[in-house]
């Protein structure tokens, strides 16, 4: 299916982190919030793979119970904004006129903002919580994807087959529902993956800043920011979940070109038709 | 006189051309200016001109997919104003059409049985037999049960157009526009797909509105042909008289670039166009023909010619045939 073999080590990859996530009760050898404070820091060892941290618990148990969170708000931002983005695009590019102008006036308003510090913003007046970190994160996430799908949808509506439908008497939701919106998916699932990748990051940044998780919550950004305190003392405290979040997004970047290389027609590798 | 499935009265269509910063109209492209036309139930009329010429623009206004900016349109006595307020299937239910390019017309992932099937649900004529019905239409274009299941992309471009005409059938229509229906196929394979359009014609009496530029094919294929210039109809005759008779300047060049396969009469030197077709709503006062008409005289470059009857069913909008 891929040409290259990057997208199947990225999905090798994903699939690791999201059994580790899943299972992360049965797989995890500690209680990630188990505090053993005579324990604190210590290094690697036998009993503790990846050490412990400040608190004396399990990094490994910790990084296991993170990819729930780092994977969890990935997907459901991307979800969210995705099917919101899909939707507002296909409307504002089949209806086009004062909806289209009025939508993408939006969107250019939108793209204005530096992405993360309006999520901080809203973080700040909402109050930190995972709920509000992924709130913070779709305000501005389905943008880009409605822009995408309006581009896409510009192009197709004006092919023949549209045509077609709109002279068989079909209703325009029918139109947009069967004949555009399948014709106009390849690139979005493309975006979609890249998307995961950067809410992934943005999730760990705010929590690195102290604006996800509540204190506590094993959050890969979180015990990041805790390591920073002591990153010349114990710099195994910082590493592994900076490794993690490295690895996991890289992973997702890699399905995502292959996916590109594979679906985008102007690509022109993937199979037309 | 016959009854008219479609007329055209004075229809007009412009576009505007927006530019600058605040969007305002810079000028107007008259694509099609003042078109008058009654299409008789059960005939098959041939609108024959070059591209550019407000053909494609023409049969997307009938079929709706344009608004016009003048005149006004009635399908089977109904006037389109009153369309608008029924149900667009209703509309739909009457007028169907084939369109230039078969390799774009059809849904890419959209398989032959919902290509067609679709139709039936949409027209509430999907009672239980829907595949029987498929099939038997697939078998009336000349695919076969088997190629219900594919997609689009496993036939050829001759299969495909097959495929869109079993579309716009299936619902059994009154009016069929085809618009350059083979113009984008292989020579061989336009012959077949005329001859289809014929047999359907007359199995199902409908009526027929053929777009080409291929004045050879229409000939004998169109009970009467309408020839278009620069969006203005400038001659109507049947079909089998237009060679010997048409009669217009421009519809006469256009005889004389067909080629003549006998080396001997190629002898006789005839007359071809000059110059270039005018750009698409490039505004020509008077004839819109006569910067490029051999025989042009005084009144050509500002009194535009109306079409008039010049022998019994031959129009003609030339002021060489015009009366006064």
């Amino acid at each position: 299916m891929f040409r290259s073999i990057w997208p199947y080590i990225g999905a090798g990859i994903i699939l690791l982190f999201a059994i580790g996530a899943i299972l992360a009760p049965w797989l995890s050898p500690y209680d990630p919030y188990e505090i053993h404070l005579s324990e604190q820091l210590a290094g690697p060892s036998r009993a503790h793979p990846l050490g412990q941290d400040a608190n004396g618990s399990d990094i490994l148990s910790r990084l296991l119970y993170g990819a729930r969170i780092s994977l969890a708000v990935g997907l459901s931002v991307v979800a969210l904004t995705a099917v919101v983005g899909v939707l507002l695009g296909l409307v504002s590019g089949y209806y086009g006129g004062w909806i289209d102008t009025l939508l993408m006036r939006l969107v250019d308003i939108l793209l204005a903002f530096p992405g993360l510090l309006l999520a901080i913003a809203l973080v700040a007046v909402l109050g930190p919580s995972m709920r509000n970190v992924v709130i913070a994160l779709a305000v501005l996430g389905w943008v880009s994807f409605a822009r995408l799908v309006r581009g896409q949808v510009l192009s197709v509506r004006e092919r023949e087959f549209v045509l077609a439908a709109r002279t068989s008497g079909q209703s325009d939701l029918r139109i947009m529902v069967v004949h555009i919106l399948p014709n106009v998916l390849s690139p979005v699932i493309v975006q979609a993956t890249f998307g995961i990748a950067g809410v992934i990051i943005s999730e760990s940044s705010l929590s690195f800043l102290g604006l996800g998780a509540p204190p506590g919550t094993p959050s890969w950004g979180a015990m990041l920011s805790q390591g920073k305190q002591v990153l010349l003392d114990a710099p195994h405290v910082s590493i592994f979940p900076g490794l993690a979040i490295m690895l996991v997004v890289l992973a997702f970047n890699f399905v995502g070109d292959g996916l590109r290389d594979r679906l985008d027609p102007r690509g022109g590798s993937g199979r037309r038709g | 006189m016959r009854e008219s499935i479609l007329q055209l009265r004075g229809v007009g269509k412009s576009f505007a051309e927006r530019g600058g910063v605040l969007r305002r109209e810079q000028r107007r492209l008259q694509v099609l200016d003042g078109v008058d036309l009654a299409i008789h139930s059960g005939e098959v009329f041939g609108l024959a001109g070059e591209s550019g010429c407000g053909k494609t623009t023409l049969a997307r206004v009938v079929m709706r997919l344009l608004a016009p900016t003048a005149g006004d349109l009635r399908l089977a006595g109904i006037d389109y104003g009153e369309w608008a307020r029924r149900p667009r299937r209703a509309f739909y239910r009457q007028v169907q059409m084939v369109f230039q390019d078969p390799y774009a017309s059809l849904n890419p992932r959209l398989r032959v049985h919902r290509i067609l099937g679709e139709m039936l649900t949409i027209h509430g004529l999907a009672n239980g037999d829907r595949r029987r019905r498929c099939t038997r239409m697939l078998e009336q274009v000349g695919l076969t049960a088997d190629d219900l299941d594919k997609f689009p992309h496993e036939f050829s471009g001759g299969q495909r157009q097959r495929i869109a005409i079993a579309r716009a059938l299936i619902i059994r229509p009154r009016l069929l526009v085809a618009d350059e229906p083979v113009s984008a196929l292989d020579l061989a394979v336009q012959q077949r797909i005329v001859d289809l359009l014929g047999t359907m014609q007359r199995k199902l009496a409908l009526t027929l509105l053929f777009i080409s530029h291929d004045l050879h094919l229409m000939t004998e294929f169109c009970d009467r042909i309408g020839v278009m210039y620069a969006g203005r109809l400038v001659e109507i005759l049947p079909g089998r008289r237009l060679i010997e008779g048409g009669r217009h300047p421009y519809v006469q060049g256009l005889l004389n670039s067909i080629p003549i396969a006998d080396p001997r009469q190629r002898a006789a030197k005839r007359p071809l166009l000059e110059g270039e077709v005018p750009a698409p709503g490039a505004h020509i006062p008077g004839c819109a023909f006569h910067p490029r008409c051999p025989q042009r005289f005084a009144p050509c470059d500002h009194l535009r010619p109306e079409l008039i009857e010049a022998a019994p069913g031959h129009w003609i909008a030339c002021h060489l045939f015009s009366a006064t």
